[in-house]
């Protein structure tokens, strides 16, 4: 919904936006550390800036109170129970990805990393909160820079190229959202998320400026998730940028956009066409982005193209329900599985076991050390039980059988059996490591029996066991979630 | 307090598991004993269930269930438009699910005979093979459709890794293959569960909520009740929406039947039965065919016929088609096998379309005859599993052509293949054949059997003549004449199978004779179930 009073005191609205207010004042903090720490000291002060900072954002949110519904700075952010929580989440995907830098020493310019990082946050707090146009334009420009420029800072040679082509696909993104705005705003004077009224124009009168902006704010949105069509940039960006980046940027920043987008389509979904349009959109975006990731070889670039499917998988939720509860409890099952899986990308690659190549390389041997993990992580993101992934996925299967028109069901048929191959690209690495012999294992790049950290590993299994309390035990989580607003 | 006996019987082997899994390395060959100690306190269990079966007193109701336990999973609140939805932890059995429970129970523990000597990762291999169990008990004890569902898709998984991993050379090809055709019947079935979780609405106390909530609850007990539906539901019988001609309650039976013919399996869904049976290790293979294909025709009988009455009284004949064409179809295929694994895999496609003729006959006998025949053929099918170990074990091959006249140096060996392939085609004085009898007057009496003539219990018939074909030809080529193996890798002075093969094989023996002779006690525990099952059909179907 959107906001309905708006709070006529700036102090009312920083009051109601702890998380934003700690980023800042951790960006603030980390380049006053940059500028006077000395060389060796920084990379260790910074993080200890920038967990301290949103830990307590994090501190702030949950003594603060649920918000009711509120309008922050003008009507440009909007506050309620909702948002709370996905701001909760963002923070602790921040933290995160902070923790995770300790076992990333191969990228360049290590110390800048925290600085773009809490920008990045800030960015994807504002995006999951903008309630107008501009300020939704201003959050999305200010979490693109910075992922940009942490693109570029992967420890591959080809990062710089896949940071430019990141960027100036970016620009394109940017650019179709900016067209649709201003087509929007030229049409009906909107520029807030009420522009159903501009919306159902077409239908009645047939017009194609209302299409035009319709598709250019749908390729902006479907560049920022990296979803079908616009997910050229996924498989080279997964495949260089430091992990904790990655984590961040396939959990996080997907999380706040998903959030926005639900949100922003409370008018746009009210015409059924539109709805099916999302629908289809996201239908073939995953059945795409699953037979692409059947003949991938790289650990990473499988990760790119499952998190196109899932971009794919809620874009059909958004368009199937608006309940607010199974979006809220897909993004806590994201975030935890990326991390889960991530986290085991970093224990992997740690010590240069094996980096980037072709995971067919992975040897037996590593099996007991990260092999169980990687393979568990990947059967979490399967959507297979016991893990907290079958839950989301029927919540997502009911609300599209919910949902009146037939489409929705045929699309629902055609998820479930693509779900099914995808189990071929989700379970090769446990075929890998665990079922085929030394003697049919190509050569293994990773010989030696010494341990790798135990930290990653066991923040791993953390999140796992997590991830298979949700699915055992997910009577808390509902009922917290269950009378929320979004 | 009552003892939670069927938490013991899901729970205890996920327990046995971990403890296989936390032996220490120098005691992996340890995990074998504790397997069998849960195993066998799990035969137990399922015996005391078993022997208390004749006092459950039909399907309509929780109190009519044994030994059951009910706790609130989870209670979610959905918004106003959608209500509640509620996933009980419910667990019980009747006549139907008791002696499928006790089958499974002794089946696993006999099934641990030929891993006994396990190598290879031996704690790995138990602690699978335990979490199967487990699973494969849940999803025979569960009352509650999303725990049944659940317990199903868990068991892929094991079962997948114990193909793949301790198989042999075409191993992984059958693992994937296994896994992808069920996982694709998972599919439908997932979808079925999802209609009818939207269709159904039951008023309830919740403990979460004041004064009564529209539930929506995939109890068993509950949703066959067509007054829990909404009249607008999808899957409700009230909901005239046709899409393609057929209205959305056949379409969910349709997708039921074939998700849950892929596992039990019907052809043409029986593609990766074959192949999993000839490259899994024999323990596996005693449980895929003895248990898991089982749990395929008992979904079948526990959702299909249990939830969709209506449309099982309308496409009855269809399926009966589909179980005899199984039946011969499969039986020509078994006539031309030269690898004896091969062969029972054949043989156990033609006797699970006798179970299903049985189910489709919609009497009492015949659908009393189904469950009888799953009883029958999972105890048949784990011994002639045992007899063809023992013939690779000592010759170094299954193959047909390779053999002959084993009979001279292994009397008890070959008389013990003699007897069993005896009764997996329906001698009398044997289980099967009382199975069979009972499922073949079935389908003589069933009402569609006017319309249809008698056309397809006769095709059936023909059935029983080409197991006899097959079975009594491969003896022959096997077991007598004289001896010699062909290709044989070194002389082999054949030994004859040893006194645990012979107590196993025995206690098979009496097994298969006492349900052969007296089967009155199994019959009375299941007719009760069995007989409200039918009633169902005839009284909700036909509203």
């Amino acid at each position: 919904m959107p906001p309905q009073h708006p709070l006529p005191h700036l102090w009312e609205s920083l009051y109601y936006s702890p998380s934003e207010g700690a980023l800042v004042m951790v960006l603030l903090g980390s380049l006053c550390v940059d500028l006077l720490a000395p060389e060796a000291k920084k990379r260790l002060l910074m993080r200890v800036v920038g967990g301290l900072g949103a830990g307590a954002a994090l501190l702030c949110l949950v003594c603060m109170g649920a918000p009711t519904q509120e309008a922050l700075f003008f009507g440009h952010l909007a506050a309620n129970t909702g948002l709370q929580y996905v701001k909760g989440l963002l923070l602790l995907a921040y933290l995160l990805s902070l923790l995770l830098f300790e076992w990333d020493g191969k990228a360049r310019f290590a110390s800048s990393y925290p600085i773009l990082l809490a920008a990045l946050a800030l960015g994807s707090l504002f995006i999951c909160a903008a309630s107008s146009f501009l300020s939704m334009y201003m959050a999305m420009a200010l979490s693109a820079v910075p992922s940009y420029l942490l693109c570029s800072m992967g420890a591959s040679k080809d990062s710089y190229s896949v940071a430019l082509k990141y960027a100036l696909l970016g620009m394109l993104g940017l650019g179709a959202l900016l067209y649709g705005f201003s087509l929007l705003y030229g049409l009906g004077g909107a520029t807030g998320f009420e522009f159903g009224e501009v919306l159902r124009k077409p239908l009645r009168s047939g017009g194609g400026p209302q299409v035009l902006m319709l598709l250019l704010i749908l390729l902006g949105f479907s560049f920022k998730l990296g979803a079908f069509p616009l997910h050229v940039w996924v498989p080279g960006v997964y495949s260089c940028v430091p992990l904790p980046v990655l984590a961040y940027l396939s959990s996080g920043l997907k999380i706040a956009l998903w959030v926005l987008l639900y949100r922003l389509s409370v008018d746009f979904l009210a015409h059924p066409a539109y709805a099916l349009l999302l629908a289809v959109w996201g239908g073939v975006g995953f059945v795409w982005a699953t037979l692409a990731a059947l003949s991938q070889r790289t650990l990473r670039r499988l990760l790119g193209y499952s998190s196109v499917a899932y971009a794919g998988l809620f874009l059909l939720l958004i368009a199937a329900t608006r309940e607010p509860l199974p979006l809220l409890f897909g993004c806590t099952f994201y975030l935890l599985a990326q991390y889960a899986s991530v986290g085991s990308l970093i224990a992997l690659e740690e010590r240069k076991l094996y980096h980037m190549s072709d995971y067919q390389t992975l040897s037996p041997i590593l099996k007991r050390q990260v092999g169980l993990p990687l393979v568990l992580a990947l059967i979490v993101l399967s959507g297979l039980p016991p893990f907290a992934g079958f839950t989301t996925k029927f919540l997502i299967f009911s609300a599209l059988l919910e949902h009146s028109a037939p489409l929705f069901w045929i699309i629902c048929l055609i998820i479930l059996l693509s779900s099914v191959w995808a189990l071929f690209y989700y379970l090769k690495p446990l075929y890998i490591l665990f079922l085929k012999t030394p003697a049919e294992a190509p050569t293994a790049v990773y010989t030696s029996k010494e341990a790798l950290s135990l930290w990653p590993r066991l923040g791993v299994w953390v999140l796992i066991f997590l991830l298979l309390v949700l699915f055992l035990y997910p009577m808390p989580i509902f009922r917290f979630l269950g009378n929320w607003s979004l | 307090m009552e003892l939670p006996l069927l938490s013991l019987l899901v729970w205890g082997p996920f327990v046995g598991a971990l403890v296989c899994l936390g032996l220490p390395a120098r005691y992996a060959r340890y995990s074998v004993y504790v397997a069998c100690i849960v195993l066998l306190v799990e035969v137990f269990l399922a015996a005391i269930l078993f022997s208390e079966l004749h006092m459950a007193k039909g399907i309509y109701a929780e109190s009519n269930f044994l030994w059951v336990e009910r706790h609130v999973w989870f209670v979610m609140s959905l918004g106003e438009r959608w209500g509640h939805l509620r996933v009980d932890y419910l667990l019980g059995v009747d006549g139907l699910s008791g002696p499928l429970v006790l089958l499974a129970a002794l089946l696993f523990l006999v099934a641990l005979g030929p891993a006994w000597r396990m190598v290879r990762r031996p704690r790995l291999f138990f602690s699978l093979y335990l979490l199967l169990c487990g699973a494969v008990m849940g999803a025979l004890c569960s009352l509650d459709m999303l725990l049944l569902f659940l317990f199903l898709e868990f068991l892929v998984l094991p079962t997948y890794v114990l193909i793949a991993f301790w198989g042999g050379r075409g191993r992984t090809e059958a693992a994937l293959q296994f896994l992808l055709y069920t996982l694709s019947g998972s599919v439908l079935i997932f979808f079925v569960l999802l209609g009818l979780y939207l269709s159904i609405s039951i008023p309830q106390r919740l403990p979460t909520e004041v004064g009564l909530q529209w539930v929506r609850h995939l109890d068993l007990t509950q949703i066959i009740n067509t007054s829990h539906y909404k009249a607008t539901g999808l899957f409700s019988s009230q909901n005239m929406q046709a899409f393609w001609g057929l209205p959305l309650r056949g379409w969910a039976f349709l997708a039921l039947c074939v998700g849950l013919g892929i596992k039990v399996p019907l052809i043409p869904g029986h593609g990766w039965l074959p192949k999993a049976h000839v490259e899994a290790s024999t323990s596996i293979s005693i449980i895929l065919a003895g248990v898991l294909l089982k749990l395929g025709a008992y979904g079948l009988f526990r959702i299909g016929w249990g939830v969709f009455p209506d449309q099982v009284l309308e496409y009855a004949p269809v399926l009966a088609f589909f179980a005899v064409f199984s039946i011969v179809y499969a039986g020509l295929n078994a006539l031309v096998q030269m690898d004896l694994k091969r062969l029972i895999a054949y043989a156990s496609i033609a006797h699970m379309g006798f179970v299903v003729l049985g189910m489709s006959s919609l009497s009492d006998r015949g659908m009393m005859g189904a469950v009888y025949q799953m009883l029958s053929h999972g105890l048949v099918v784990a011994a002639l599993f045992l007899i063809v170990d023992g013939v690779e074990q000592r010759t170094g091959t299954r193959n047909i052509s390779h053999l002959s006249g084993l009979a001279d140096r292994g009397p008890r060996l070959a008389a013990f293949a003699l007897l069993f392939f005896c009764a997996a085609f329906g001698l009398p004085g044997f289980s099967g054949f009382v199975a069979e009898m009972l499922v073949l007057m079935g389908a003589f009496e069933a009402i569609w059997a006017q319309s249809f003539s008698w056309g397809l219990g006769i095709f059936a018939l023909l059935g029983i003549v080409l197991a006899a074909a097959y079975f009594i030809w491969a003896y022959q080529r096997v077991f007598q004449g004289p001896y010699w193996i062909r290709n044989a890798e070194r002389t082999i002075p054949l030994r004859d199978i040893c006194l645990w093969e012979v107590a196993v094989l025995s206690g098979l023996l009496g097994l298969v004779l006492v349900l052969g002779l007296y089967p009155q006690p199994v019959l009375e525990a299941m007719y009760t179930t069995i007989h409200h099952l039918k009633l169902l059909m005839y009284t909700y179907g036909s509203s």
